[in-house]
C-alpha cells in the first residue's frame, strides 16, 4: 500500500510540475494579452487541477492555498476583477509559494514561511466583492451573460493585436511533456533483433535490386520478407507503449474513499476490465479526466443515504468503472446508480447563460451533453470537490485532445453513464482512403459502416434542406464532402459515384465520394504543429508515395454540415 | 510569442544582417538568412480544405507536415503559373515549420544596418507591414520581410470550444 502511495505521489508531483508551468507561463502571457478569455481559462484550470488532484492525495495545504489562487483566477475569468499586472504579479508571487510548498510536500525543504502573507493578500483582492462571488454563479446569471456575451467580442481585438500569433504554438498543444518511459531490457532486444533483420531485408532488397541477372522473383521475395520485418517492427514498438490501465484505476478506490466520507455518502466503486491495454500516452492523457468524473459521480452523481433510502433504493451508491475493448477502440464507462441529470434543469440552465436558444428543439439525450459546454455548472454550491463548472468542459477537451468522444447517457431517478471511447494508440489509424476531386482523404475505418452505390430512386432531395439516402428504408442525410472542404471540381453524382455511410454519436451519415481507393493503415501527423487546427480534418498523414493526404475527422465534418 | 516580433526586427536591426534574396514579380524581396532552414524545387502539394487563398496546402518534408504558403497570393499579386525556377523557401518560425512559394531565389546579401531604411509609407504590394525595411545595395533595393508577420495572418486558431 505504501509503495502505493508513493506511486501516486510521484505522478501527483510530475503532474504538478506541469500545472505549475502552465500557470507561470499562462501568467506571463495573460500581461501582454489581458483580454484574452481563452488563456485565462487555461490558468484557472491549472489551478483547479492543482486543487483538485492535490486535495485528493491529502496534501491540504497545497490544496487550501491553490484555493485562494483560484478564486482570485475564477473572478478574474468572470471578470470581475480586472487583469492589472499588479495582480499578475501577486499571482506569480502566489505560483512560486506554491512551487515551493509543493518541494516541501516532497520533503524536499521546509514549506515558505510567506504563506499567510499571501493569503491575507489574495483574499484582499475579492474583499470588496467577496460575498458576490460565493453566490454569483449559483444564481446570478447576469454576471455569467455579461462572460458570454463579451466572447464573441473578444476574440477580434485579440487577433488584431497579435498579429505574429501565427508564430506561436497552438494553445491545446501547450501540454507537450518531457515524459519518460520504462522499457524492459528483454522488449529492447528483442527490437534490436528486430532492426537487425530489417537491415539484413534492406540489403536482401539492395542485392536482389542491384544483380542485374536476378529474376523479379527474388526481388518480390526479399521485399515480402522486408515487408514482415516491418510489421513485426511496428508491433513491437508498440507494444513497448502499451499498459494495462490498471495503472489509472488504481488510484480511484482511495480517492472515492475519501471524498464519500468527506461527503457523508456511502460508495461503493466497482472496477472491471483492468487489464484492458492502452497506450502510455493515452493512458497518462486520460487519467485527469477520468479523476473528474470519479468526483463528480461521487459528488453529484450519488444522493445522500437519506435521500437514497427515501428513493427506494440501498443506502450506497454503486459506482462501476470498467474498461473493454469495442472495435478497435478502448472504451471506459463510468456508471452510478445516484440520481441521473435532470435534463429539465440542464435546459434551462443552458437558455439562462444564453447557450441555447429558448425554443431549440433538442432529446434528453442532446440536452446532457450540454453540461459538456465551458463555464455550464449545475452544482448546487460551490464545494472543495468541484462545481465550479469547469469540470466537464475540460474533460470534454482532453478526452478530444486524445482523438476520443465522450458521451452522456442518463436516466433520472436511475443514475448516469459517462462513456469514454478512445483509440488504442494516437499514432497508428486504421483509414479508408478515398478520392474527392484530385486529393486523396482517408476516413477513420471505425465510423465507417458500409459503402454503397445508391440507385437515384433513393435518393430524396429536400429543398434548401439538402439530401437524404435511403439505405434499407433509413433516410440518412449526405453530406458532400467536396463542399464542405472546398474542393475543386464538381462531386460525382451520388449514383455514379459511391456513398460511404458512417456512424457518428449513434447517428448514421452518407458520405460522398468520387471512388474509393481502398484500406490502409495510416500514421497521424499533426497539422496543428506548423499550422492551425482545421475544422473537418484530425490530421494528416503520408503515403505510400510520398504524398499527403488529409484523415477526415467525422465529428468535425458533421459539424461543419449541419 | 508577442515577442517573437521584436526580437525579429531587433535582430534585422543588428549592425549587419544577412538576407536571402528571392523575386516576386520582378521585385526583390530578402529575408533573414538565419530564419531559412532550406530551399527546395517545388514538389507535390496536398490542399488544406478550407484554408485563405494563399495557403496553397502542405508539403512532406522528410515526414514532416509543412504548410506552403505562395508569397504572390499572400501580397495579392498576379498569380504566375509554376515553372523550374519555383522554390520552395522553407522557414523557421518560432516552433513552426513553414515553406513560401517565390518566382525564383537569387543571392544571399550582406545588408549592413545603415543601408537598411525604413519601410516605405506607401508600399507596392497589398500589405506593407510584413516589410521590415528597404535594404539598399548601389543600384539595388531590397524590400526586407518579417517572416513571422508574412506567417502570422490568420494563423490564430479559434476557439474551438464554444462551437462544439
Amino acid at each position: 500500500m505504501n509503495i502505493d502511495l508513493e506511486e501516486f505521489h510521484a505522478a501527483f508531483f510530475e503532474e504538478v510540475s506541469e500545472h505549475l508551468t502552465g500557470l507561470e507561463d499562462g501568467l506571463l502571457q495573460l500581461e501582454s494579452r489581458p483580454q484574452d478569455d481563452e488563456l485565462i481559462h487555461g490558468i484557472f484550470r491549472a489551478a483547479h487541477s492543482i486543487k483538485g488532484t492535490g486535495g485528493a492525495l491529502g496534501f491540504t495545504e497545497v490544496a487550501g492555498f491553490t484555493h485562494h489562487v483560484e478564486t482570485v483566477l475564477d473572478q478574474m475569468r468572470q471578470r470581475q476583477l480586472s487583469t492589472t499586472s499588479e495582480r499578475i504579479e501577486l499571482l506569480l508571487q502566489a505560483t512560486d509559494a506554491l512551487s515551493s510548498l509543493i518541494d516541501a510536500a516532497k520533503g524536499d525543504c521546509a514549506p515558505p514561511d510567506n504563506l499567510d502573507e499571501l493569503v491575507e493578500s489574495l483574499r484582499r483582492q475579492i474583499m470588496p466583492e467577496g460575498e458576490v462571488a460565493a453566490s454569483v454563479i449559483l444564481e446570478a446569471t447576469s454576471e455569467a451573460l455579461i462572460l458570454f456575451d463579451d466572447e464573441p467580442a473578444t476574440p477580434l481585438p485579440t487577433v488584431a493585436a497579435t498579429p505574429t500569433a501565427g508564430g506561436e504554438p497552438t494553445r491545446a498543444k501547450s501540454a507537450n511533456q518531457a515524459e519518460s518511459i520504462r522499457v524492459s531490457v528483454a522488449k529492447v532486444e528483442e527490437l534490436i533483433n528486430l532492426v537487425g533483420e530489417l537491415v539484413i531485408a534492406n540489403s536482401m532488397v539492395q542485392q536482389a535490386y542491384a544483380d542485374e541477372s536476378g529474376d523479379a522473383q527474388s526481388l518480390q521475395e526479399a521485399i515480402a520478407a522486408m515487408d514482415l520485418t516491418t510489421q513485426q517492427l511496428q508491433e513491437q514498438v508498440m507494444a513497448v507503449r502499451m499498459m494495462p490501465i490498471a495503472n489509472v484505476f488504481r488510484r480511484f478506490p482511495r480517492i472515492v474513499r475519501d471524498l464519500a466520507s468527506t461527503l457523508g455518502k456511502n460508495v461503493i466503486l466497482e472496477t472491471s476490465g483492468e487489464e484492458t491495454e492502452l497506450d502510455k500516452q493515452v493512458i497518462e492523457e486520460v487519467s485527469d479526466p477520468l479523476t473528474h468524473l470519479i468526483r463528480n459521480a461521487v459528488d453529484h452523481g450519488l444522493e445522500t443515504p437519506a435521500q437514497r433510502l427515501a428513493a427506494g433504493k440501498p443506502a450506497e451508491g454503486r459506482i462501476h468503472l470498467r474498461a473493454f475493448h469495442e472495435g478497435g477502440n478502448v472504451v471506459i464507462e463510468i456508471a452510478d446508480d445516484g440520481a441521473g441529470i435532470n435534463a429539465q434543469r440542464v435546459r434551462q440552465k443552458a437558455i439562462d447563460r444564453g447557450l441555447i436558444a429558448a425554443d431549440a428543439v433538442m432529446t434528453d439525450d442532446e440536452t446532457n451533453q450540454l453540461i459538456m459546454l465551458p463555464g455550464f455548472s449545475t452544482a448546487e454550491k460551490i464545494t472543495d470537490v468541484s462545481g465550479r463548472g469547469v469540470g466537464m468542459d475540460v474533460v470534454k477537451r482532453n478526452v478530444e485532445a486524445l482523438n476520443g468522444s465522450i458521451s452522456i447517457r442518463s436516466t433520472q431517478g436511475k443514475g448516469s453513464t459517462f462513456r469514454i471511447r478512445l483509440p488504442l494508440t494516437m499514432a497508428i489509424l486504421d483509414g479508408l482512403a478515398m478520392r474527392l476531386g484530385n486529393d486523396v482523404y482517408v476516413l477513420p475505418l471505425l465510423s465507417v459502416v458500409e459503402s454503397l452505390r445508391p440507385e437515384p430512386k433513393h435518393i430524396v432531395h429536400i429543398a434548401e434542406r439538402g439530401e437524404l439516402v435511403m439505405v434499407r428504408g433509413e433516410p440518412l442525410p449526405l453530406i458532400y464532402t467536396h463542399r464542405l472542404f472546398n474542393v475543386s471540381g464538381e462531386p460525382t453524382n451520388p449514383c455514379d459515384g459511391l456513398v460511404v455511410i458512417v456512424e457518428h454519436q449513434g447517428r448514421k451519415y452518407g458520405i460522398v465520394v468520387d471512388e474509393l481507393i481502398g484500406q490502409l493503415q495510416v500514421v497521424m501527423k499533426s497539422l496543428e504543429a506548423n499550422y492551425e487546427r482545421v475544422d473537418g480534418v484530425s490530421g494528416a498523414t503520408i503515403l505510400g508515395d510520398g504524398r499527403i493526404a488529409m484523415i477526415v475527422d467525422i465529428a468535425g465534418l458533421v459539424r461543419l454540415a449541419f | 510569442m508577442p515577442d517573437d516580433r521584436a526580437t525579429d526586427s531587433m535582430a534585422s536591426a543588428a549592425d549587419n544582417g544577412q538576407f536571402l534574396t528571392f523575386t516576386l514579380q520582378n521585385e526583390e524581396y530578402g529575408i533573414e538568412i538565419l530564419k531559412v532552414q532550406e530551399i527546395k524545387g517545388f514538389s507535390k502539394i496536398t490542399p488544406i480544405p478550407n484554408a485563405p487563398p494563399f495557403v496553397r496546402g502542405v508539403m512532406n518534408l522528410r515526414g514532416t507536415v509543412v504548410p506552403i504558403i505562395d508569397l504572390r497570393a499572400r501580397f495579392s499579386m498576379t498569380e504566375k503559373d509554376y515553372d523550374q525556377f519555383t522554390c520552395i523557401i522553407v522557414v523557421n518560425v518560432g516552433t513552426r515549420v513553414v515553406g513560401l512559394v517565390v518566382d525564383t531565389v537569387s543571392d544571399v546579401l550582406n545588408i549592413p544596418n545603415d543601408s537598411i531604411a525604413d519601410p516605405p509609407e506607401l508600399a507596392s504590394v497589398g500589405d506593407s507591414s510584413c516589410i521590415t525595411g528597404m535594404g539598399k545595395l548601389g543600384e539595388r533595393i531590397v524590400m526586407l520581410l518579417d517572416t513571422g508577420r508574412l506567417v502570422g495572418v490568420e494563423g490564430i486558431p479559434a476557439d474551438e470550444m464554444t462551437a462544439a
